[in-house]
């Protein structure tokens, strides 16, 4: 085992599956010169023609993965900051989601989409929010992010792996983040779809993802301390999402906490909530309980820490399911 | 190259064949026979026929809307009775009769048609990057109306084309109608292809409802690409002689579209001056052109029948759910 | 004082040469400002009248739309046209009602191939025409304010038509029954073609027999053929004709430009000069017949068609002259606005 960097253990991931495949490109803006570290070195090793730095014109960037990905190859697109993915959004939800299915499934899109996502620069709405719940709205799309350098690394080199089109962002906030992940040259892939228990507890699950499931396992070492068990489920994908999982945690809890960066209103964290009402209602001693973003767009300077899930809120809203 | 006799034969039996077509899609829906909605083609059938006659089967190639692609597919030489067996949701559609009007014919190089105008630029780029990659001859002929170069798309998938010289052919059939509004209200120029100089790509403007005239420029312009010259741009103009879909009214702009302005566009219809032509150039004798007219309408039986006889699809919820992704 | 005509051809400057060679592109929006420039000119040296062709562009009616407010001394109107086909039948018809209506002049924008078509039935009316393109010999490339001075000059008779004009020569194609089917301005060209398509003509090989009514080495085009080898002034009274062979033996090989940016090599088999009085025969049948560079006619097998040289061509404006003949009866005098006035 190694220690490397959430951004580092992504960028090895472009790297092994590009040296596979020579169907595998990367598509985006800057990312020859690494506006983030993700994609530092890759021209260097691939060239131009695989490394494509397009115009501002996301539409026709997008473009260069959707035709070339119905032409049989592999592209990976960047889209810098996940809000700019709405600035080419009928292509890259509607047109990707239906091409499968409306088509009588003769083909399908292997394109994979990335961003940098979530609060924490200050930077205000449309360099903060979140997408995996939008995405995740659309259907014919996986979703996933990854929580760890180690899931990073295995997630995205599954979804570049996967025939489906997937929407895999990364936190701004655990960029970098350190963890183990295996040597060099060990293959390994973490499969799309499989949720992972972060933590084992007794007495109530929180289910949380990326920064959030850092903040999580904060407050369950400090609730610990009082002698509240606190079970840590990180989804990872959210298409497909892995119910089970935090049914079978329910089983032992009968709480659920879903901390969720992504505004209220039609979150993911309402789809779990759904799902575990009408699937496992007679499991639950308490409502679900949700932490999210109010609904109002991201501020930015000192004010977006007014409604960054927290900490504190996570803890708030745990003592409150126990209550 | 100019054409010779025998391509003027094929492009002639193309643009009969595809006018029947139409005519045939037309009557079907008229006749409640086809699923959704028609954008008939009368009229505007020579710049496909010209566009697609002499393409590859390895060519991409994304259809203009309009006859819902037929005429462009047929020219190309797609087997189109799973087309209209989709069209009527049947199962043996090329979509298993689950799209409507999406067709998809991957093998022959046409991925998809898309419900949003304009949305044929984005992934055009992609086209001619794959065959650029690739290091094929192959040529992307990218078919839309003077309508789609409204969308950003249209400008963003043109700069990227030029930037990086691919085989891409701009093909704007200008028929200077955008559902009801006309051209002259939404462009600032009444020639699309004037865009194309801001880009540094050359643009040629074509008779639109001479079926020859644009299958010599098309050919040109394909050739250009194939030999890695990058991109043009081909500006037909041509004309709707009907409603931009059957059942809407025939306006220009909120009022009626005139009676004359009628019976001036039907003076150049495409099947008539091609005729004219090819009798007065001694390519083809009446006795075969009637030959053409009955074959065409006789294959055309057939797929009406192929059609007719296949059975409605309709699988189950849960069927259709297994087919959101693939394994 | 009698009206100028204005034709201006939407669809010149944007045919196959710019795909097959790296022809220029002139946009409508660019002849609708050289349009503009030639009516300024027009109303401050006093013409009084202009009628523009409609076309299915539209562009005389952006001019007027775009003029209404600022020319107030000149009556400026589209022709009434009764129907735009949008093909070159609405420049054929907009000269007859131009003639029929006895116009003062008639200012062409557009090629060869746009004159020759007016040509057809402007009559008496002289013609000024302007380039707009690369590819031309009839027309000029000469600025539009140029052109609406001479233009004004003719209108008012400042400069008379015999004064200012020039008869140009033509070709004519006459049928087996000695009828003239159709005429050249400056080349009739002989193509092994199967059709008229997109008309231009690019293939050397292609190329059987070519007539001039001029031949110069600076010209641009298939009178470029002649250029090389026969040199011969546009009112020399005389045609050439020339036969090119690829089998050839006894030919030589010359390398002209065919088209702006297309050096081609031809082998000529034979030359020789021609007047009114020797009708020559198309020999090579079936073909295309291409006049001022785009293929118009099919010739069928063994028909028997004659090319001759006509003297009565139209009538042109020769700017250079015109100007001139304008200056020297003080045309220009007086007409800006006093200085005094001005800084008033």
């Amino acid at each position: 085992m190694r220690t490397i960097t959430l951004i580092d253990a992504i960028r090895e991931a472009y790297q092994e599956e590009m040296r596979r495949d020579e169907d595998v490109f990367m598509v985006g803006q800057d990312i020859r010169g690494a506006i983030f570290p993700h994609t530092k070195g890759l021209v260097e090793e691939f060239g131009s023609d695989r490394i494509v730095d397009t115009p501002i014109a996301e539409s026709g960037m997008y473009g260069v993965a959707l035709g070339a990905a119905q032409e049989g190859m592999r592209p990976i697109v960047d889209f810098m900051f996940g809000g700019f993915s709405y600035v080419t959004f009928s292509e890259c939800t509607v047109t990707t989601g239906q091409y499968h299915f409306l088509h009588g499934s003769p083909r399908s899109l292997p394109i994979v989409m990335t961003a940098g996502v979530g609060t924490g620069q200050r930077l205000a709405n449309d360099h903060a929010m979140s997408i995996h719940g939008t995405f995740a709205h659309h259907p014919g799309i996986k979703v996933a992010m990854p929580s760890t350098p180690y899931d990073a690394k295995g997630m995205f080199k599954a979804a570049i792996r996967d025939n489906n089109p997937v929407m895999i962002p990364w936190h701004m906030g655990i960029m970098m983040l350190k963890g183990d992940v295996p040597e060099l040259g060990e293959d390994y892939v973490v499969p799309l779809g499989v949720a992972d228990i972060k933590r084992e507890g007794s007495d109530v699950t929180v289910m949380a993802n990326s920064l959030q499931l850092q903040h999580a396992l904060k407050v369950a070492d400090k609730l610990q301390e009082e002698g509240i068990s606190c079970e840590i489920i990180d989804p990872r994908s959210f298409v497909p999402f892995d119910l089970d999982t935090v049914l079978k945690s329910l089983e032992k809890t009968n709480r659920l906490v879903v901390v969720d960066e992504d505004w209220e209103s039609g979150s993911f964290a309402n789809t779990v909530s759904a799902n575990v009402m009408e699937a496992g209602f007679d499991l639950l001693d308490a409502p679900v309980t949700r932490v999210t973003l109010p609904n109002m767009p991201v501020p930015g300077g000192y004010m977006e820490d007014y409604i960054v899930p927290t900490p504190e809120k996570i803890e708030a809203a745990i003592r409150k399911v126990l209550a | 190259m100019s054409l010779n006799k025998k391509q003027m034969i094929k492009l002639f039996t193309n643009l009969v064949r595809t006018s029947h077509y139409d005519k045939m899609m037309y009557r079907r829906m008229m006749q409640g026979k086809l699923i959704g909605f028609y954008h008939p083609a009368e009229g505007a059938v020579a710049p496909g026929v010209g566009a697609c006659t002499f393409l590859k089967k390895d060519d991409n190639l994304n259809p203009h809307h309009r006859g819902h692609g037929i005429i462009h597919m047929v020219s190309k030489g797609i087997d189109v009775s799973t087309f209209l067996a989709e069209h009527t949701g049947k199962e043996t559609g090329c979509c298993k009769g689950r799209s409507a009007f999406h067709f998809h014919y991957p093998d022959d190089k046409v991925y998809q048609q898309s419900g949003f105008i304009g949305h044929n630029f984005a992934p055009t780029v992609g086209w001619g990057y794959a065959a650029k990659r690739r290091g094929k001859s192959q040529v992307v002929m990218n078919c839309s109306g003077d309508g789609s170069y409204g969308e950003g798309r249209a400008h963003e998938s043109m700069l990227m084309c030029q930037n990086w010289q691919l085989p891409v052919i701009f093909f704007c059939e200008n028929n200077g109608m955008a559902i009801f509004s006309s051209s002259e209200e939404m462009h600032p120029t009444e020639d699309i292809s004037s865009l194309a100089q801001g880009y540094g790509m050359p643009a040629v403007i074509v008779d639109g409802q001479d079926v020859f005239a644009v299958a010599e420029v098309a050919m040109a312009a394909i050739d250009r690409a194939r030999k890695g010259k990058g991109p043009s741009f081909v500006e037909c103009k041509t004309m709707r002689f009907n409603e931009h879909d059957i059942g809407t009214p025939d306006l220009k702009g909120w009022e009626d579209r005139s009676e004359e302005e009628h019976a001036d566009m039907r003076k150049r219809e495409p099947v008539r001056l091609a005729t004219e032509r090819v009798l007065a150039d001694a390519i083809l004798t009446q006795t075969k052109i009637d030959g053409i007219h009955e074959a065409s309408l006789k294959e055309i039986e057939g797929v009406e029948e192929f059609a007719d006889n296949s059975e409605i699809c309709l699988p189950s919820e849960e069927e259709l759910l297994a087919d959101v992704f693939v394994d | 004082m009698k009206p100028v005509g204005i034709i201006a051809n939407p669809a010149s400057g944007k045919d196959i040469r710019r795909m097959i060679a790296s022809g220029a592109t002139v946009t409508n929006q660019e002849k609708q400002n050289i349009i503009v420039r030639i009516l300024r000119a027009m109303e401050a040296l006093g013409a009084r009248r202009v009628e523009i062709m409609p076309d299915n562009t539209r562009m005389g009616l952006r001019v007027i739309r775009e003029l209404q407010n600022e020319l107030k001394n000149i009556d400026l109107a589209l022709l009434n046209l009764p129907y735009v086909q949008g093909t070159q039948s609405d420049s054929i018809r907009s000269a007859q009602l131009m003639a029929e209506q006895d116009f003062a002049c008639i200012i062409v924008l557009g090629g060869d191939g746009t004159c020759r078509v007016v040509s057809k039935t402007c009559g008496e009316v002289p013609l000024i025409p302007v380039s707009t393109g690369t590819n031309n010999v009839f027309p000029q490339m000469i600025e539009g304010t140029l052109v609406g001075m001479a233009a004004a000059a003719i209108a008012n008779e400042t400069v008379t038509q015999s004064q200012g004009c020039d008869r140009a020569p033509r070709l004519d194609l006459r049928n087996q029954a000695g009828v003239v089917v159709d005429h050249a301005l400056v080349d009739l060209v002989v193509v092994d073609a199967s059709g008229i398509a997109s008309r231009a003509v690019w293939e050397p090989e292609t190329i059987k027999e070519v007539y001039l009514t001029q031949a110069r080495p600076a010209s641009i085009g298939l009178s470029s053929i002649g250029g090389q080898i026969h040199p011969l002034e546009p009112m020399s009274g005389q045609g050439l004709r020339i036969v090119l062979d690829v089998e050839s033996r006894n030919g030589f090989e010359i390398t002209c430009p065919i088209a702006p940016g297309l050096m081609k090599t031809v082998t000529v088999e034979t030359y020789q000069t021609f007047d009114t009085h020797t009708p020559q025969v198309i020999n090579f049948t079936p073909c295309a017949v291409a006049l001022d560079g785009e293929r118009e006619v099919m010739i069928p097998t063994n028909a028997n068609y004659t090319v001759n040289f006509n003297k009565h061509g139209p009538l042109v404006v020769n700017i250079e002259r015109t100007l001139g003949l304008a200056t020297k009866s003080n045309f220009l005098m007086g007409k800006a606005e006093p200085a005094r006035q001005r800084s008033r």
